[in-house]
């Protein structure tokens, strides 16, 4: 089960974008929270390392491909948000799955500063792009 | 009579009972109805008949009250964390303006304070909760100090060093909160009915009613006491979360 889960990091336009993906049966095992959690983290970490950058990017995005949603993956987001959030970053969540939007809001994880819910993949770099710096 | 009264707990006690009764108490201050009419003259001739009526009744009113509070307040939870995460979605429909209009002047409280560590206590005790209960997606159809009360009883199945007085703490401090909310939404429906009553004085004998300062009384009594719940709300949630971090439930 745990090969089923898909976490991808690249760069686009200066802006760190991870994408992740899991079977619907994925939320149900036990640990999954804690397994997301840190493959995401490390993604992350990964993704800054190899950009070689001095400070860390203002904004980064997290892309979910996959249909279901569960109280890992709200974790998992949360625990991302954390380490951005940490360094003044902002994360903008893609395609989170509509059908469960309505838990994501009543935990209060929308109402974060630097936590933005958005829909399609360009409309969140045209926004992210705003945040990064121009390259001199 | 008294076991049976014993058996009921705290928050049984001051969540539901006891806004029962006010509620029964202002229904019957204003409809001026006799008991002995309502019970027949052969219950109404037994003291302990009418004790255990009144008391069904009061149980049954304040359950009502109970559900009324938590659905109002998640209702307004939902639209205030909406708001503050999309502020572009205010823009709705007439229709449903009003409504949110009305929520809040029920329902409408402060959220706590402490934004980060608020949200970080709800994730958590929603992924506990689904954890060990095996359910899904509970958090889309629980108020928030369900998904409270609901950790607060799991919570017991893990070993916690010192946790009984902690809970025990939390447990009264949720009382309280149940308390608070039901009798702030008693005293909004009384507001709401007397500003109604009092308008059809107003237009049928064109001269101000009594009930005017009725109305203003509990009209302003009401938000008074959902701050105070708020502060129990904060209160309870420190108490829970100083159990332990996730990590040591997971």
């Amino acid at each position: 089960m745990i090969e089923q889960l898909q976490i991808k990091g690249e760069w686009r336009d200066g802006v760190p974008i991870l994408e992740i993906d899991y079977l619907p049966a994925q939320m149900f095992q036990p640990r999954t929270s804690q397994l997301l959690s840190e493959k995401l983290i490390s993604q992350y970490r990964s993704l800054l390392a190899e950009s070689g950058l001095d400070v860390p990017p203002p904004a980064c995005v997290l892309v979910i491909k996959a249909t279901t949603a569960g109280s890992p993956l709200v974790r998992a987001i949360f625990a991302v948000y954390e380490v951005i959030h940490a360094d003044s970053g902002t994360l903008f969540c893609v395609n989170y799955p509509v059908a469960y939007l309505e838990s994501l809001t009543s935990l209060g994880l929308t109402a974060l500063p630097g936590f933005k819910l958005m829909n399609t993949l360009d409309e969140t770099l045209e926004e992210a792009r705003k945040l990064v710096p121009p390259i001199a | 009579m008294d076991k049976v009264v014993a058996r009921l707990s705290t928050i049984e006690i001051l969540g539901v009972l006891a806004p029962g009764f006010v509620a029964l108490i202002a229904l019957h201050a204003w409809l001026r109805f006799d008991l002995t009419d309502v019970l027949g003259p052969s219950v109404s001739g037994n003291s302990l008949a009418v004790t255990v009526t009144v008391l069904i009744a009061a149980y049954a009113v304040g359950s009502l009250l109970l559900e009324w509070v938590n659905a109002g307040t998640r209702y307004f939870m939902r639209v205030q964390l909406e708001q503050l995460g999309r502020p572009e979605r205010l823009g709705t429909s007439a229709r449903r303006r009003v409504l949110d209009a009305g929520v809040w002047l029920m329902h409408g409280m402060p959220l706590p304070r402490m934004r980060f560590s608020f949200v970080r206590a709800q994730v958590m005790m929603s992924e506990f909760n689904e954890s060990v209960s095996h359910t899904f997606e509970s958090s889309r159809f629980s108020s928030p100090w369900q998904r409270l009360d609901m950790f607060r009883k799991l919570v017991s199945r893990v070993s916690v060093p010192n946790a009984s007085t902690v809970l025990t703490a939390v447990a009264d401090a949720h009382a309280r909160l149940l308390f608070m909310l039901s009798l702030s939404l008693t005293l909004a429906l009384i507001a709401v009915v007397g500003a109604l009553l009092s308008a059809v004085t107003i237009v049928r004998c064109h001269q101000l009613s009594p009930l005017l300062l009725l109305v203003c009384a509990s009209g302003l009594g009401s938000y008074p006491l959902r701050l105070v719940a708020a502060r129990y709300w904060e209160q309870e949630i420190i108490l829970v979360c100083s159990l332990g971090e996730w990590r040591t439930f997971g």
